[in-house]
């Protein structure tokens, strides 16, 4: 009676276990990476909200820059009117807008941008508290006191 | 026999149990696949920097081109390329050089070529470890078939004679057998050989007993400055005519002619089967020595032969060696160490004495037919004769 008891909890004990490694952890790695690639869209708008803002304050309206060919090969690019700038606004779409349309866009977009971040944050905190949950199972499957 | 298990039989599957040598092939598969995605990464920049080179070479056509300028990844401005003849190139570190659209090409075909190498050395890796899977794979198959590896000990040749000579011993007369055997082939195929030489003789017996005879008197006349050498002759010339001599008597073939000849050249031993005449006179003066020995061994086996049938060929054949035997004894006791050939090749008839006497002495008890050896070709012929 014994036996089969201690057998079936270590079946229980295994499922657990295969569920935190098979479908917990890969799913809290997925939400860390989705929330990174957010970050990075974030980092990009406020870069270029700064950008823009310090070009609306310096007023100019001609740009000499560097453009990267690829494998770090730069030639020099001029751009004789900045006043009128090319946001991308997703799925490949690129709007012209002016700098005050380009700002008002920016603040909307990292608005949310704000939003999904909080969304993964909360969905990472869900599966670490799931995680911490199955394992609480497994402690007291095991019959191990609680620390 | 407790020494024949010398080896050791290992199956193969325990060596490598097939789950373990299939997870070892699935570990190098992956392997394999990271290194098929470090390949394409490798051939993806190779294709980056080879489109990079015609960019590069066009650019300078044309004064400017109209391109949309990227501000950050998020936004461009519309624009143009201006001075597309100057390049600034990445030199690594942080060092950027400024480099015409030629040279920034010769900075990129040298990249390139890096990458070639990286290619080349990844697809060499994926070669080896290909090589490595399939072996990982037979193995598990072969583990799985059930194959069993068997190992044995390399034994020195001494060491294994050793412990196996006991039951060698008791199971065979005693080590010697195969010497005598080994000896006993040789002599029969010296038979066969001198054979042979009287068959070529009965075709052209007259223009060889020329030839002898010229070859002796020339012997003759060094006899006694190269002593050694000209008793060679003599012992060949001698084993010659007695293998010869029964054959040749009864078919009567020149016969007085030769027998007349060795008997001059040779001295007593030759002579004194035929004729039992004691050794010629002049051959003695000439090397007193050694015709004594000759004399005395000679005589002894003229006993024999008289004995015996003259026609044996078994008989004649084994006086023959006895008579080289005993003279090789008398003459590397006195021959000088200049004359190494020939005392080798007599040594060697002496090692054979002991072998010899014993088969004799048996087929002297034994009839041919009844003897335990296989008899030659030569006797065979002789004994039906």
């Amino acid at each position: 009676m014994e036996e089969i008891d201690a057998r079936l909890r270590q079946e229980k004990v295994k499922k657990f276990e295969d569920f935190v490694d098979r479908r917990l952890k890969p799913d809290l790695v997925k939400a860390i990476a989705q929330r990174d690639k957010v970050f990075q869209q974030q980092k990009v708008f406020s870069d270029l909200k700064m950008n823009i803002e310090s070009l609306a304050k310096n007023g100019v309206t001609r740009l000499r820059s560097m453009v990267n060919l690829g494998s770090e090969v730069y030639v020099q690019a001029d751009v004789p009117d900045t006043r009128r700038i090319f946001v991308d606004i997703g799925l490949g779409f690129h709007v012209e807008f002016t700098w005050s349309e380009a700002l008002e866009f920016i603040s909307v977009r990292e608005a949310r941008l704000a939003r999904q971040i909080d969304e993964y944050t909360h969905l990472i905190a869900n599966i670490k508290a799931q995680i911490k949950m199955v394992c609480e199972g497994i402690r007291e499957l095991l019959q191990i006191p609680a620390e | 026999m407790g020494a024949a298990v010398r080896g050791t039989i290992t199956s193969l599957e325990t060596l490598f149990p097939p789950d373990e040598a299939q997870k070892a092939a699935r570990r190098v598969e992956e392997a394999i696949a990271d290194r098929r995605n470090e390949l394409l990464r490798v051939q993806g920049f190779v294709s980056d920097n080879s489109s990079l080179i015609n960019l590069v070479r066009t650019l300078p056509e044309e004064l400017s081109h109209d391109i949309m300028v990227p501000f950050g990844s998020a936004a461009f401005f519309p624009g143009r390329l201006v001075h597309t003849n100057e390049f600034l190139v990445l030199l690594g570190e942080g060092y950027y050089a400024e480099r015409t659209a030629k040279q920034t090409m010769e900075i990129l075909q040298r990249r390139g070529k890096a990458l070639e190498g990286q290619v080349e050395s990844l697809k060499a890796t994926m070669v080896d470890l290909e090589a490595e899977a399939k072996f990982f794979d037979s193995t598990a198959a072969e583990a799985a078939e059930g194959l069993v590896e068997i190992r044995e000990e390399y034994v020195e040749e001494s060491e294994k004679k050793a412990p196996g000579s006991d039951s060698l011993d008791s199971k065979r007369d005693d080590m010697q057998m195969p010497d005598e055997d080994e000896e006993y082939a040789r002599i029969m195929a010296r038979l066969d050989e001198l054979e042979k030489e009287e068959l070529e003789d009965g075709s052209t017996s007259d223009y060889d007993n020329e030839e002898n005879m010229a070859g002796d008197e020339v012997e003759d006349a060094e006899s006694s400055s190269s002593f050694s050498t000209s008793d060679l002759k003599h012992e060949i010339l001698e084993i010659k005519h007695k293998s010869e001599h029964p054959v040749q008597k009864a078919r009567g073939q020149g016969q007085e002619m030769l027998g007349s000849i060795v008997s001059k050249q040779t001295g007593g031993i030759t002579e004194q089967p035929l004729t039992d005449q004691p050794f010629s006179g002049d051959s003695k003066m000439q090397f007193p020595a050694v015709a004594h020995s000759f004399s005395n061994s000679g005589q002894s086996f003229s006993k024999e032969v008289s004995r015996s049938s003259s026609s044996d060929a078994k008989f004649s054949f084994s006086k023959i060696e006895d008579s080289s035997n005993s003279t090789s004894r008398q003459i590397s006791d006195w021959v000088s160490s200049g004359h190494k050939a020939f005392t080798g090749s007599i040594i060697e008839h002496d090692l054979g004495l002991p072998p010899i006497q014993s088969a004799k002495s048996k087929l002297g008890q034994a009839s041919d037919s009844s003897s335990s050896k296989p008899v030659s070709r030569f006797k065979m012929q002789k004994g039906n004769r």
